[in-house]
Parts: structure tokens; C-alpha cells; sequence
């Protein structure tokens, strides 16, 4: 990537370098002639150096550059030529000038040099770079003396600074920021509304590319968790804070969070949906081959079983631990009730039934 | 007033009703069901569990003249002002998010089932039944938390992606996971670009959070753990190289993109629609140059026929994407008509992120105009739902209207578009709270600048100030429109609007508004007039206040001062009484005061107000707010002061003015006069020959001081 970029660079350098080629050297021409002595050694070395550069044939052909980067269309060479035509001629004009200006400077006598500078920098537009005295650089500016020195803001009187700043005002009503921003979208409508009809353009009045052809569609493969993220931004740009107690309860009823409508008791209690009732409700069964047939434990524990049958909460596996807890505690004391007299006959009718 | 206003809406409310109930009934099931008897049960009408909040939700349409529902707690506390709208809003999702933090800090509070003894505590947070997740305390996972894949699972399909991360390295990274997982890991990642994205929970914050478009640069993280998953898939399957490439075009690394997807297409692995899609939208990234790009765009369009995958909506979507985003110009406006026409033979209609990008594209702010606007509208209002099918989406209507507002300048088409937002539940599409006031702030500009009078202002009656709070810019704009249309009573009322909506302190508004009640005042009813003179004396009880508290408390910006145009429009409008008793001459000389002591910024720009005012005090019999005025005019030096003290003097001595100006001129007898008498006769001496006839004690060092940062303003 870095690369890239510096090659890049080097080929506009190059390419730039290119263009400017035939003007450039041309218009080094007048100057050399006007003054040759004056340029270092140096300079002019460069100078032929950078020119022996452009010379030599570029690294890449033209055609090989197209293809990678972005040129700007034909049409632009067309008319660098034309510019090159244009420069053509005027240079020709500034050779006679410059002629003209030397032979002038030659008539009046005195510093030469120093007139024919002037007199070129006059016409050509161009600053003569030999003559850089302090005084010449001084002739074109113009030292601005209106403002007022501080001393006299301070004597005038308090009238005299109103009429003063009122008078300012008025002249540069028109240059303080606010009035500029102000007056520009009204100007700017002026100017629109001034402006012919716009143009209107209707959207499907373009002419198919014709790449396409309907047949059934196929969409390759498909990403759930990217699909399912899409969603949820989605979701995210188009929710809104609820606008009603309503809508509230939609947010919420989405998130989870209530009742789902309609309304069922035992919503969130899937884990139950597929058991019958019966097995919540007759719970007798479980006491069956432990629990004596009948006395105090028999009593105990056919009321557990009514208390279990009425709870709504438990699941039906929990009831059943519950029960089996029962059993293994009275296992535990089966010694003292054996003593007692209630666990006997369990023992022996299980031993009963089991013969 | 307000039936009018909700008649329009009572019927869309009223069609939409129907609409919804008739979709529920085209829910039914086969009506074949009919008994022998004649008798035959409906058939049961299955209903989701929204459905029918939906429909009484539909019944609730949206209320401009009251708060919005957020804010309806506390009556006394409703907010009005931008600042204090937001700031409300936040705080009571603070409030949301305080109470989640305590419930995942202290989980094992939230475990218990009242039913259960308390004994018996089974395992932390799973214990209530049902099991509600969205009120569980969330996991949280750190380095010692022991996590299976279920743990991944859970935070990818959450989007928890730096929780997911987390745990991904305490299974042990690329080897410990198995390649499902892994992929579905890869494609969270590449699809937020390993960033944390906003969580769904927290709505306020989402729509009040100012997000700035996403940068338009190559955000991808090379190299990042994306990448490395990437390349422990092996064999790559062609997830892996969909996931890759679209996560890389999406973030605009669009040279690997498009390197990934040469390798796949060697290897003979099938991509997709969404994979084309990703990489037309960064072709920009890759090429240069219009011609370049638009053969690549081509060639791309090309590719897919080739491969017999078809187009879709994102697809369309994504070509003007690119195309807006690379400048104007007839070319590309011609490509995007060509593509637009090219999906519509397909049976593709844009979406309105399509129609968002043509209007970039078309209506450049430079450009000339071009009404392609009107032409989208036709199409969108034919449609039976604006289905948000993209992000994008929302960006549609908030330019449409600045279209509207700046580009095409028509009122009519931005009433339309309006319409089109506030049909059933298109106003989802306004995005979030930044680009709502956009939207309104466009809307309201348009209305001001073009639509007639009574319509302008019955908008605003409707939006201000419950939807929308106009900005600064925008109430000066309003205030115009008031001016123009001659309404003193709302320009009265707009001095309560800027106090409420925390804008009365911006100086310069204040005087546009003065100087526009000032410019309206004479043609007002009398009723009226009391109304205006009453929001003018509170301008400058308001600035007062205001001052006052700078002075108290250390505040950071200092509060503009008024200038000195706005308290002679105080003064104009406060003095327009006869009667001497009357409290606004308090404000007068309060206001003249301000001026004397030059705590105003710049001069009067009617110094005849002052004179008039000085003239018709002395009428009345206020001889001291007479001579101050008199005396300010003197001491500014403008050449009404002389007139002005003659005529005053006049009027208190009850002499012609030509006895006045000889009595002055002599300079005799005037030390037996009144003394604001005298203060008059000096101001005139004064106005004469710019020096006072005694001694001058008003123009110090400070005043020039304060007149010349009047000036660098």
C-alpha cells in the first residue's frame, strides 16, 4: 500500500515534469539571454540535470499507466496542445519585448541593467529577481495611514466617538458578518427563483443495461448469524422510545419481560406442557410399596399427598422428590417406629406382597 | 383550534384502524367450515401475541398538544427546552440503567421464589419460575469463569461480542472451538468489525446519541483475530470465505476483499448475493478515476449474471451507494438511471435507501436544480407500506427535506412528504433524535420562506414546542415570517417560546425580535399592544436576572450584553402610555439607565426614539426620565439632542420653543430652574458645541473600552 502511494508520487512527478516540458524550457530562454552572468553555476546545472531527467524515457509506457490509475480523458491533451500554441506565440512577443526593452534601456543611458529590469517587470509582470534593493521592493507598497493611533481614540469625547462609530457603520453596513449571513439566503433566493424552470427528471427513464436476465433466484450461500445481526441493526434504526402505554407494552411483551397475550396461566412453564393433569393431581401411586396400608404414617402421608395435589408451583418431579424425601426419613427411623408398632405391618405386607 | 387540527389525523388514524383489522381478518382460516344446520362458529382467528396491543396502539395517534409519552409522569416537570428534553430522557434511563447494574452486581439477591421456604435456595438466578431471561441478571464472564460452548453460543446469538471474546480465549481460541461455532464466531466478528455494538435495551440513549455517519475509510482490523480464524478454518468452507469478504468490504479493506474473493472464485466456491453486494459498495476504495469504477461496477453486475446469482434489493441499494458517493455529473446520474431501470425490469423497486442516494446524487448543494424529488414521491405514496428494508433507510426522509427546504424550495412537495412520514408507522423512519430536528428544522425553514401565512403558523402551532423546539437559526426565521405576516400577539409570544426554550440569552436574537415588534406594533390592537409592552418590560427584567446571576455565580460563558438598539425598541414600545402612573415608565427609565451607564453594546440606530420618548415624558409629567434621555442623546452626540432639548424644555417650562432657545442661549436664569430642567439645558449646551457647559463626568476610559468590543463583533 505504502509503496504504492510513493510510486504513485514519483509517476506525477514524472508526468508533470513531462508536461511541462516545452514551456518550461522555453520560457527560460528571455531570462538567460537578458542576464546569463548572473545565474550561478549551480542552479544552471540543476537545471540541465532536471531537463536530461525529462529527457530520458519514463519507466512505465503511457498505455501500462492508463490501465493501473485514472487518467483524465483525450480530450485534455487536445487542448494542452492549443495551450502550447498559445505559449508559442507569446513567447515570440516576449523575446521582441525584451529586445525592444534592452535597446530602450540602452537610449537612456545610466544603469542599464536596472531600467531594463524595470521596464520588464512593468510589462511582463514579472519581478526581476536580480534587482532586490530594499527600495525596489518598497515602490509598490502602499503604507496604509487611515487608521487612527490609539492616543487620539482616548482624547475624543464620548460624541465624537458615536459619530464616528455611526459613521463607520453606515459605510460598512454591508461588510459585518451577521448582515452577510443574513442577506445571503435571501439572495441566493432571488437568484434561484430568477433562474428557468427546473429540470425534472423521472426516475425510471433510464435505459435498462440489460446485464440481467429474470430466471429463478438463487442467492448463493446463506450467513444465518450475519442475516440475524443485519436484523438487529435494522431493528435498532427504527426504534422508536414508545409514544404510548400501548406501544410500551409491545416493547416489553418483545423483550420478554410480560405476559404474552392471550393470556395462559402457564406461560413459561413449558417444561410441564406435555405432562396430564392426573399425574399432578393422584399422587397415591407414589406411596405405594413403602407406606404402611394404613395407621398414623399412612394418615401423615396420604395429607402430604392432598397438600401436593393443591400446589400449584411444583413441578411434578419436585412433588415426587418430595414424597421420596418422606420415605427415606422414615426408612431412617425405622427402628423406633418398628418399637412403636406403626411400621410393622408394612414390613409384613410388603413381605406379603412381594411372597 | 384543536379538533381542527386533529380532524385530518382523527381519519388517517381511523383508515389505519381498518387496515390493520382488515389484515387481521385476512388472517382467517379456510371458510369452508359450514354446518348443515346453518349454524357455523367463526373459525378461530390465531393471533400473535402483539396483535392486538398493535390494534389498540393504532387507536393512539400522535398528540401535538401534549408531551411526549416519556415525559408524562410528572405534569409539573415537563420539559420544553432541547436541552432539558434530552437531559430528562437520559436520566430516567440512568435510572433504568442503575437498577440493571445492582440486579447483575448483586444476582444472588434476584434468586428466590416467594413460595419457597427459605431454606431452600436452589442454584443462583435460575430458581424463579417461569424463568423470565430479560429479568435474569446477565453472566458475566471473567478469567476465572468456567465457560462450555452453550456460553458462546448464547453471546453470539446476544451480540455480546466482547463477552464472546472473552470467552473464545478461555475455551482455548481457534483450536478449542469446533468449526460451527467458530464460523458463527467469525461472522459476529466481522460483522461489527470486533467492536462492541449498542445494545438493544437502552432506547433513549440510542436516540439521543448524535451518531455521526460512519467513516468512510478502511476500518478493517488487519490482522486482527478475524483474520486468524479465517485462516484456522481449513478446509475454507464457502461461509468462511463469504463471512471474510463481506466483513472487509463492509469496513472498506476493499484490496484483500477483492483478492478473497479471485481466490474463491479459483477454488470454484460458490459466493453470494450479499458478498456482490459488499463488494459493489466499495469499489470506490479499490479504483479511481469515474471511468474505471463504472467499468468495474459493469463487469461486477457481469460476474453475478455469470454466476447465476441473482440480484436483490441491497444489491441496487449498493450500486447508487457507490456511485453517489463518487461525485456528480450527467455520467453518473445517467448510470444510476440506467441501473434504477435495469432492477426495474428485474421486478426490483428501490427502497428508500436507493432513492436516498439518487437524491445525493441529483440534487448537489452547487448543482442545479433538478426536481427528481416529486417523481420518488409519486412512486413511494403508491406503495402500501414503506418497509424499512435497510439502516440506510432512515436517511431518506430528513434529505428529502432538506431538499425540499434548500434545493427545490416548494412547500407543496415538503406538505407531501410530511404526509408521507405521518402515514401509519412510517414515522419510525425518522431515524433518531438528531436527524428528527433536522428533519423539523427543514420543515419549518421551508413553511417560513414559502407557504402562506395561516398555514406557516398552524404548523407551527402544531409542532412547537412539544415535537420540535426550533433552533436559533430557525426562530429567527419564524420571527421574520411573524413580522411579514403582521402577528404582534405571537411575536409576543415568542419572547415567552426563547425564554422556555433556554434561548432568550442570545442578544441577537432578542433584538431581531424587538426590533420586529417594534416594526409591527402600530397597527396591533389595543389588547395586543398591552401584550407586546408587557413581553418588552420582561426583556429587560430578564436580562437583569440574568445579570445578576453572572455576578453570583461563576459561570463559564459571560451573558450577552443587550445591545443598545434593543433597549431603545424597549423603550419605544414601554413609553406608548398616557398615563403617568403606569409601571412600564419604570422599565423606561430602568432601560434609559442601562444606556447612560453604557451597559448596552453599540448606539441606537433610532436616535428620534429617544427624542419622542423624552418629549412625551415631559408631557406626562416625568421630567427626569425626559432629561435623561435628552442627556444621553447629548452626550452620543447626535444631532437630535438639540432639537430634542428644546422641545422638552419647552414643554416643561410650557413656553414657545423660540423664548426656550433665547432663554438658553443667555444662559441666564437657569440656575432657578428644576434640576432635571437644568440637566436639559445642560445636555443642549452639551449637543451645541460637543462640550459640556459645566464639567463632563460620563466619558471615561471604559466607555471606549466597551464601544470598541461593540466593534469586533
Amino acid at each position: 500500500m505504502l509503496t504504492r502511494v510513493q510510486f504513485r508520487r514519483n509517476f506525477r512527478l514524472i508526468t508533470r515534469c513531462l508536461s511541462d516540458k516545452p514551456s518550461d524550457g522555453e520560457e527560460k530562454t528571455p531570462e538567460i539571454k537578458v542576464k546569463p552572468e548572473k545565474k550561478t553555476d549551480s542552479s544552471k546545472e540543476k537545471i540541465q540535470e532536471l531537463l536530461k531527467l525529462m529527457m530520458t524515457e519514463p519507466k512505465i509506457s503511457e498505455s501500462e499507466y492508463r490501465e493501473k490509475f485514472a487518467t483524465a480523458p483525450d480530450v485534455l491533451g487536445k487542448r494542452k496542445q492549443k495551450a502550447d500554441v498559445i505559449e508559442a506565440k507569446t513567447e515570440k512577443i516576449e523575446e521582441s519585448i525584451t529586445k525592444a526593452a534592452s535597446e530602450v534601456a540602452q537610449a537612456i543611458g545610466g544603469d542599464v541593467k536596472q531600467t531594463e529590469a524595470e521596464l520588464l517587470s512593468k510589462v511582463l509582470g514579472k519581478i526581476n529577481q536580480s534587482s532586490t534593493t530594499l527600495s525596489d521592493l518598497l515602490i509598490g507598497m502602499k503604507v496604509d495611514r487611515s487608521r487612527d493611533s490609539d492616543e487620539t481614540l482616548q482624547s475624543e469625547t464620548r460624541g465624537q466617538q458615536v459619530k464616528r462609530l455611526v459613521d463607520k457603520t453606515r459605510q460598512s453596513i454591508q461588510k459585518t458578518r451577521f448582515t452577510q449571513r443574513k442577506e445571503k439566503p435571501t439572495s441566493t433566493q432571488i437568484t434561484k427563483k430568477s433562474l428557468p424552470q427546473v429540470n425534472k427528471i423521472d426516475i425510471f427513464s433510464g435505459e435498462p443495461l440489460g446485464i440481467f436476465r429474470a430466471k429463478e433466484s438463487n442467492f448463493g450461500t446463506k450467513l444465518e448469524v450475519w442475516d440475524k445481526l443485519k436484523e438487529r441493526e435494522l431493528t435498532l434504526a427504527t426504534t422508536q422510545p414508545p409514544a404510548n402505554y400501548f406501544q410500551k407494552m409491545i416493547l416489553w411483551t418483545e423483550q420478554g419481560k410480560i405476559w404474552k397475550f392471550p393470556i395462559n396461566n402457564e406461560q413459561g412453564m413449558e417444561e410441564e406442557q406435555n405432562i396430564h393433569f392426573s399425574e399432578h393431581v393422584f399422587l397415591d401411586t407414589h406411596l405405594e410399596g413403602w407406606c404402611p396400608k394404613k395407621g398414623p404414617i399412612r394418615h401423615f402421608m396420604e395429607l402430604v399427598c392432598v397438600g401436593l395435589s393443591k400446589n400449584a408451583f411444583y413441578t411434578v418431579q419436585e412433588k415426587k422428590d418430595h414424597i421420596m424425601w418422606y420415605k427415606e426419613y422414615f426408612e431412617s427411623k425405622k427402628d423406633i417406629l418398628t418399637e412403636v408398632g406403626v411400621w410393622e405391618s408394612q414390613s409384613k405386607n410388603a413381605e406379603t406382597t412381594s411372597v | 383550534m384543536y379538533s381542527n387540527i386533529n380532524l385530518p389525523r382523527q381519519w388517517s388514524r381511523l383508515s389505519y384502524i381498518y387496515r390493520t383489522l382488515t389484515t387481521l381478518e385476512g388472517q382467517t382460516l379456510p371458510q369452508s367450515t359450514k354446518s348443515s344446520d346453518g349454524i357455523s362458529p367463526p373459525p378461530r382467528i390465531p393471533r400473535g401475541p402483539t396483535d392486538i396491543l398493535q390494534a389498540l396502539a393504532a387507536t393512539v395517534g400522535p398528540d401535538p398538544t401534549a408531551a411526549h409519552y416519556k415525559y408524562h409522569d410528572d405534569p409539573y416537570l415537563i420539559p420544553l427546552s432541547n436541552f432539558r428534553k434530552r437531559s430528562y430522557a437520559l436520566s430516567a434511563e440512568a435510572g433504568r440503567k442503575a437498577a440493571a447494574w445492582i440486579r447483575d452486581e448483586h444476582a444472588e439477591l434476584f434468586n428466590t421464589r416467594e413460595w419457597d421456604p427459605p431454606g431452600k435456595m436452589k442454584t443462583p438466578y435460575f430458581n424463579a419460575d417461569p424463568h423470565i431471561d430479560a429479568f435474569a441478571p446477565k453472566p458475566l464472564y471473567n478469567d476465572e469463569s468456567k465457560v462450555t460452548e452453550e456460553d458462546l453460543k448464547y453471546t453470539i446469538n446476544n451480540a455480546l461480542l466482547e463477552d464472546s471474546l472473552k470467552i473464545f480465549q478461555l475455551l482455548g481460541g481457534t483450536s478449542g472451538v469446533n468449526e460451527e461455532l467458530r464460523i458463527a464466531f467469525l461472522q459476529l466478528l466481522c460483522f461489527y468489525n470486533e467492536k462492541e455494538p449498542d445494545s438493544m435495551e437502552w432506547l433513549e440513549e440510542r436516540w439521543f446519541s448524535a451518531n455521526i455517519r460512519e467513516r468512510q475509510a478502511a476500518t478493517w482490523k488487519l490482522g486482527g483475530l478475524a483474520d486468524k480464524i479465517f485462516e484456522s478454518l481449513e478446509p475454507k468452507t464457502s461461509e468462511a470465505y463469504c463471512c471474510i469478504i463481506q466483513g472487509m468490504a463492509k469496513y472498506y479493506q476493499a484490496e484483500r476483499a477483492y483478492v478473497l474473493t479471485q481466490e474463491a472464485k479459483d477454488n470454484g466456491i460458490k459466493l453470494s448475493t450479499s458478498v456482490y453486494n459488499s463488494l459493489l459498495g466499495c469499489i470506490g476504495f479499490l479504483k479511481e478515476g469515474t471511468a474505471l469504477r463504472t467499468e468495474t461496477l459493469k463487469s461486477l453486475l457481469v460476474e453475478m449474471e455469470e454466476q447465476g446469482i441473482s440480484p436483490n434489493n441491497e444489491t441496487l441499494t449498493s450500486c447508487l451507494r457507490s456511485i453517489s458517493a463518487w461525485g456528480g455529473g450527467k455520467m453518473l446520474q445517467q448510470l444510476a438511471l440506467q441501473i434504477v431501470a435495469e432492477f426495474k425490469k428485474l421486478g426490483i423497486e428501490p427502497g428508500l435507501s436507493a432513492y436516498y442516494y439518487l437524491l445525493c446524487l441529483f440534487c448537489k448543494e452547487r448543482g442545479p436544480r433538478v426536481d427528481i424529488l416529486s417523481g420518488i414521491l409519486n412512486d413511494l405514496e403508491k406503495r402500501e407500506s414503506l418497509e424499512p428494508k435497510e439502516p440506510t433507510d432512515t436517511n431518506f426522509f430528513i434529505t428529502a427535506m432538506g431538499v425540499c427546504s434548500d434545493h427545490l424550495q416548494d412547500i407543496n412537495l415538503a406538505e407531501r412528504l410530511h404526509a408521507l412520514l405521518m402515514k401509519d408507522d412510517n414515522y419510525k423512519l425518522v431515524g433518531d433524535a438528531y436527524k428528527e430536528s433536522i428533519y423539523y428544522r427543514h420543515f419549518v425553514t421551508v413553511a417560513c420562506r414559502h407557504a402562506p401565512f395561516e398555514r406557516t403558523t398552524q404548523l407551527l402551532d402544531m409542532l412547537v414546542p412539544n415535537v420540535y423546539v426550533p433552533e436559533p437559526t430557525v426562530m429567527e426565521e419564524i420571527i421574520k415570517t411573524l413580522e411579514v405576516g403582521g402577528a404582534g400577539d405571537r411575536l409576543a409570544q415568542v419572547w415567552s417560546q426563547l425564554v422556555v426554550f433556554g434561548i432568550a440569552k442570545r442578544a441577537k436574537l432578542v433584538e431581531r425580535l424587538l426590533s420586529a415588534m417594534c416594526s409591527c406594533y402600530q397597527y396591533q390592537e389595543n389588547e395586543v399592544k398591552e401584550k407586546m409592552r408587557a413581553a418588552a418590560a420582561d426583556v429587560l427584567r430578564y436580562s437583569q436576572l440574568a445579570e445578576d446571576k453572572e455576578e453570583t455565580k461563576d459561570l463559564r460563558s459571560p451573558t450577552q450584553k443587550l445591545s443598545a438598539t434593543t433597549l431603545s425598541n424597549i423603550i419605544e414600545l414601554c413609553s406608548d402610555t398616557q398615563d403617568k402612573s403606569d409601571p412600564n415608565w419604570d422599565t423606561v427609565s430602568e432601560a434609559l439607565q442601562k444606556l447612560r451607564r453604557s451597559e448596552a453594546v453599540g448606539v441606537p440606530n433610532k436616535p428620534q426614539v429617544l427624542a419622542d420618548v423624552a418629549q412625551k415624558a415631559a408631557t406626562v409629567g416625568k421630567a427626569g426620565i425626559a432629561a435623561v434621555a435628552v442627556t444621553y442623546l447629548a452626550e452620543c452626540g447626535f444631532e437630535e439632542a438639540i432639537s430634542a432639548s428644546t422641545q422638552v424644555l419647552g414643554v416643561m417650562l410650557n413656553r414657545p420653543q423660540e423664548e426656550v432657545k433665547q432663554l438658553l442661549q443667555e444662559r441666564q436664569g437657569l440656575d432657578s430652574l428644576h434640576p432635571s430642567a437644568l440637566a436639559i439645558a445642560d445636555a443642549y449646551h452639551l449637543a451645541k458645541t460637543g462640550a459640556p457647559a459645566q464639567d463632563l463626568d460620563t466619558s471615561t476610559s471604559s466607555e471606549s473600552d466597551s464601544e470598541s468590543s461593540s466593534e469586533d463583533e
